[in-house]
């Protein structure tokens, strides 16, 4: 990033807070906090504030392109080492990142380089298909990339309501690649890292056992012999995540067609015909606690079928929630201030309440800066939406874009000021 | 005079309310306590340390017999603490923890028998029309349980409430039994009779012959080749120059340690790292290294699944303990040395 890129981008950073007033997280006055600068999201650690008030007057005074404060509650939150802070219990957090979920729209705006031999292609991989070294992977986020994000969120916000029955959640936009959820009510603030790392483990099927929930021996002892009868628990008289597991098998066998089935089943179209006609029967047979032999005389063949979609309905269910584990057991960790500036977008991480997260679109919501055009260069970038305008794409050219399009550019470090990228 | 059922309650649940109102109550000093009370303490120690149970039901209806049992417990928990190892106070929680599972699966009525014990202990819980006990989720997540069959991920959870059938209420009473009990040691050492202390020292070698000490005095040289796969995996990464997250490098560092490897070899590894800086890996391996005497503790299996580190499931609980199984199983084949845990 060259110097007129940086001055300009601390410029609206500054502007932003100079009349921005920035809600406090609660309990402020327990938190550590820490600021980063543009390019490094934490430089400096341990700071505290007393009030909301103190906290404003730092954000207009420094105007750091990152704030993060933690979900841990001390009681000195700038002493140090760590142990001197007097840790009194955290917050749970859930953390969700785009780059963390496979999405097809990858391909479209994701790119890699092999440092080593120097290949090159586009999505998103680890390692080289050419020589196997470690690539370096240009990411980009996308409307779709953000709202795989946000149904994970919404799958998650479910559970820790319904069955969790937790209160006090907290949701806001990351301010770049996803959501967090804080769930910050006092019953959560003693639980220890094992605890944490327990319903961390019920979110993502880690550890689940078949047996355990009700499904009929063979089947869970992966054991091929015997007869072609597997017992289920009963859909209706189920609870919790059984409910949920048993919920999503029901559905499959209502839903799905022939092809559907004989794909996911991995039998053949003629069992499937079977098991097309008699898709009453088997849902009856269901809720009586049976997996009904789609094939009699060949229990291998059933067997399989019902581990087959056993294994999907997991697959869908394990509610892959996504989450960040290292985030959601850590009780030391500082992580986004909502309300706060993302310093790699010049998105806020916007609280977003509830009720309105389905609807919620961070590419206009969380869009804070003007519409002044601003002349850019920029060195490529994929086509994007701000502000309900579409931008791009850009390959090695001069553009005037509105302020907020082209704070957006220059932080990612596709672009720059002052002529060309090469700085001249 | 204690009630009978009161006894009989105080020797089944030794470490509740009930059991210390007891002992109160029989108020016997240290110095006086009978020759059978000092024994039936001693046995409760030595099958507590040998891994066996301990669950007495022959004292039936005699308070004398009874009183004996209530009053070893809290000498049995001396002894212990004078041990001075933690493995003998977790050897110790875990037997009462067992007996109390005992009990509760043996009694008469064992829905009743788990409702005395929860309402004693204070524990939250509600019972529904199935007879389902549940147990509020936070309250459940508080007792640090070894019990894969009370993972939640396996447990119906509804409204904030964990339902366990019976047998499984029992086995988290009996989890809150070690946690308590466990809590609760060591005992200050308040000027305890030169007896206990002589019953201790026969008690102590007894165990300590068992007790192998892995890595005192070690001298070996640190051997990759018994590595579990996901340190294995750091190891060779970091060799190699890869750029690993900053908890990967406190893992293997913490490993390392422990292991016995030198500091100076530690921050010389790092050296291959592609943003290497002498000063400060030097400092970090230090305070790694050096946090209390001895270094922060190597991560266990659980710690490096929630971090994603973990490669395969070995069988252990620690990559140490897959490290030093090993490590001897080579040992004892070389040199056919006593090493030879379980």
């Amino acid at each position: 990033m060259n110097s007129e890129t940086e001055k300009f981008l601390m410029q609206r950073i500054r502007s932003f807070y100079a009349s921005a007033k920035i809600k406090a997280v609660p309990s402020i006055e327990a938190r550590e906090f820490g600021i980063g600068s543009l390019g490094k999201k934490i430089v400096k650690r341990h700071l505290s504030f007393s009030s909301e008030k103190e906290l404003n007057e730092f954000l207009r005074m420094e105007a750091p392109p990152f704030i993060s404060y933690s979900n841990a509650y001390y009681q000195k939150p700038s002493a140090r080492p760590m142990e001197a802070k007097g840790f009194m219990g955290a917050d749970l957090v859930y953390e969700f990142d785009a780059d963390d979920i496979p999405t097809p729209c990858k391909k479209e705006h994701d790119s890699w380089k092999c440092q080593s031999c120097g290949a090159e292609g586009k999505g998103s991989l680890q390692n080289c298909p050419e020589c196997g070294a470690v690539v370096k992977v240009k990411q980009w986020f996308c409307s779709e990339c953000l709202e795989a994000a946000k149904r994970e969120t919404l799958k998650l916000l479910s559970i820790l309501e319904k069955e969790f029955g937790f209160t006090g959640l907290s949701i806001n936009f990351s301010g770049n690649a996803g959501y967090h959820v804080h769930v910050r009510s006092k019953e959560v603030h003693a639980l220890p890292q094992r605890a944490r790392i327990e319903l961390l483990d019920y979110l993502t099927f880690n550890g689940f056992s078949l047996e355990e929930h009700g499904f009929g021996v063979p089947l869970s002892m992966g054991d091929s012999r015997n007869s072609a009868v597997l017992t289920c628990p009963i859909p209706s008289k189920s609870k919790g995540l059984t409910a949920r597991f048993m919920k999503r098998l029901v559905s499959f066998i209502k839903e799905w067609d022939t092809e559907k089935l004989a794909v996911y089943g991995m039998i053949s179209k003629r069992e499937s015909l079977f098991l097309q006609k008699n898709k009453e029967k088997i849902l009856e047979k269901m809720e009586e606690g049976i997996l009904l032999p789609i094939n009699a005389s060949r229990p291998k063949t059933s067997q399989k079928f019902w581990k087959s979609l056993i294994e999907k309905a997991l697959i869908e269910e394990t509610i892959k929630l996504n989450v960040d584990r290292q985030t959601s057991v850590d009780m030391h960790r500082i992580l986004r201030m909502p309300g706060t500036i993302h310093g790699s977008t010049g998105l806020i991480a916007s609280v977003v309440e509830r009720n309105e997260l389905k609807k919620f679109n961070p590419f206009s919501q969380s869009v804070v800066f003007s519409s002044e055009p601003v002349k850019v260069f920029i060195n490529n970038s994929p086509e994007f939406e701000l502000k309900g305008e579409k931008f791009g794409p850009f390959n090695e050219q001069q553009a005037e874009l509105p302020e907020y399009a082209a704070f957006y550019l220059l932080a990612k470090g596709r672009a720059s000021l002052g002529g060309n990228g090469n700085g001249l | 005079m204690i009630p009978l059922e009161q006894l009989r309650f105080a020797q089944k649940y030794p470490f509740t309310k009930t059991a210390q109102k007891a002992i109160k109550t029989l108020n016997v000093p240290l110095n006086r306590i009978s020759e059978d009370v000092r024994e039936r303490a001693r046995i409760r120690v030595e099958r507590a340390l040998l891994r066996k149970n301990y669950a007495p039901r022959f004292f039936g209806e005699d308070p004398e017999l009874l009183e004996n049992e209530i009053l070893s417990f809290p000498l049995a928990k001396i002894i212990v603490s004078l041990l001075d190892e933690l493995s003998a106070m977790q050897a110790f929680a875990k037997s009462v923890a067992n007996s109390t599972l005992v009990f509760l699966r043996s009694a008469e009525n064992t829905v009743e028998e788990c409702i005395s014990l929860a309402s004693e202990l204070g524990l939250k819980f509600d019972l529904d029309e199935e007879g389902n006990f549940l147990v509020p989720l936070t309250v459940f997540l508080s007792i640090p349980f070894n019990n894969d069959s009370l993972k939640l991920v396996n447990r119906v959870v509804e409204n904030g409430m964990v339902f366990l059938s019976t047998d499984l209420f029992a086995l988290f009473l009996s989890e809150k039994a070690y946690s308590i009990v466990l809590k609760s040691l060591p005992v200050k050492d308040s000027g305890f009779p030169s007896w206990i202390k002589e019953a201790v020292r026969v008690l102590s070698d007894s165990f300590k012959k068992k007790k192998r000490s892995f890595f005192k005095g070690m001298t070996h040289s640190v051997k990759p080749e018994f590595f579990p796969p996901c340190i294995s995996e750091l190891f060779e990464g970091i060799s190699s120059g890869k750029n690993l997250p900053h908890i990967a490098r406190f893992y293997l560092t913490t490993f390392l340690n422990a292991v016995g490897m030198p500091q100076e070899e530690i921050v010389k590894l790092f050296s291959h790292t592609p943003n290497y800086s002498e000063r400060i890996t030097r400092y970090q391996v230090k305070k790694i290294c050096t946090l209390k005497g001895k270094g922060y503790s190597p991560p266990t299996c659980t710690k490096l699944k929630a971090s994603g580190l973990c490669k395969e499931n070995c069988n252990v609980k620690s990559p140490i303990q897959f490290y030093r199984n090993k490590f001897f199983g080579s040992k004892s084949n070389e040199k056919k040395s006593d090493f030879n845990e379980q």
